[in-house]
């Protein structure tokens, strides 16, 4: 019994977070985009809201984004302990598929992959950038020549709403 | 924050055809291969080879009608979802699937003789690579999942999960 009951011990005085498959420290890179969030532009206008709230065992930063048009999106956002990478998928309500992997940078969260838009294939990099003043800035510039030039397509700021 | 495509700012900043010599646009998704997957909506129970619950499925509709949503909660407390979209472009099917088990799967494909093909591989903890290769079969208002891996390239193949979906009483 003694035997039995000393790592058992040990494992109750384990925190909570400790105990699900998701434990690693590196699960919760991310979790500075979890909140409700108003979502404008840098000169003011809003663009939407987003929900962010981790999900499934704290394995997954999911992502409810509602457009001021009524556009909807979503996203799951994943540490693949595996590759030591950060994945995220993203889907809304124009049909379009975004699929991004990357990591911690500088601070931020970047993630860069590719997207179809009409028939081209583009190559995406979206960055998440928390700033000073407790706003989060979201950059999402894309290429079409490989990666050589990027222009930005989005640029966006997230406050607590 | 990605909804507004560059495409639909342009339609908030010119609505209801404004530039009059446009032709109307199709709403997004509404190509018949977003249904390709519809056999699997539902509210679903699942059960393996001689009849053992294996868990519950409810497969929706989201965003517009452009995703495929799975919400999985499985007999032994594994609760995941997944993503799934037909992208026109490369004209595949994808899926994203995650769980509170932690693992990342992503799947390719489309349907192949009235089955819904998909696979991809996946890096394995220990540097291997596994191939994933699911197939789900509408057959009389029920829906198989037949899950394959192969850890050899797709030489041999090893089930992983044979599920038999029955509509939820």
């Amino acid at each position: 019994m003694t035997f039995r009951a000393l790592p058992i011990l040990f494992v109750l005085l384990l925190p909570s977070h400790a105990w699900g498959a998701c434990a690693d420290l590196a699960y919760r890179q991310f979790d500075f985009m979890l909140g409700d969030w108003n979502v404008a532009t840098a000169d003011g206008k809003l663009v939407g809201h987003d929900h962010i709230e981790k999900a499934y065992g704290g394995c997954v930063v999911q992502e409810h984004w509602t457009s001021v048009d009524g556009g909807t999106g979503g996203s799951v956002s994943i540490y693949d302990m595996s590759r030591k990478t950060w994945h995220q998928t993203w889907v809304d309500s124009t049909g379009t598929l975004v699929v991004l992997e990357g990591g911690l940078k500088g601070g931020g969260m970047v993630m860069s992959g590719e997207m179809s838009d009409g028939g081209k294939r583009l190559q995406d990099r979206m960055s998440w950038l928390p700033g000073k003043d407790g706003k989060i800035r979201q950059l999402w510039e894309t290429s079409s020549d490989g990666g050589k030039t990027w222009q930005i397509i989005f640029d966006v700021y997230y406050s607590k709403g | 924050m990605r909804a507004l495509r560059p495409l639909l700012i342009l339609a908030i900043a010119f609505p209801f055809g404004s530039v009059q010599a446009s032709p109307p646009t199709p709403a997004p998704c509404s190509t018949p291969e977003y249904a390709q997957f519809d056999f699997w909506l539902g509210d679903w129970d699942v059960t393996v080879p001689g009849g053992k619950p294996a868990g519950h499925n409810l497969v929706t509709k989201e965003y517009g009608g452009c995703v495929v949503q799975e919400h999985w909660t499985g007999a032994g407390g594994t609760i995941g979802s997944s993503f799934n979209t037909y992208d026109p472009a490369r004209k595949v099917w994808h899926q994203t699937w995650v769980s509170n088990v932690g693992g990342l799967v992503l799947l390719e494909g489309g349907l192949r003789d009235g089955s819904m093909v998909l696979s991809g591989v996946q890096l394995q903890p220990d540097g291997s690579q596994l191939i994933n290769r699911v197939t789900w079969t509408p057959k009389d208002g029920k829906v198989r999942q037949f899950w394959e891996t192969s850890s050899d390239g797709g030489k041999t193949w090893a089930v992983a999960f044979d599920g038999m979906y029955s509509r939820a009483h």
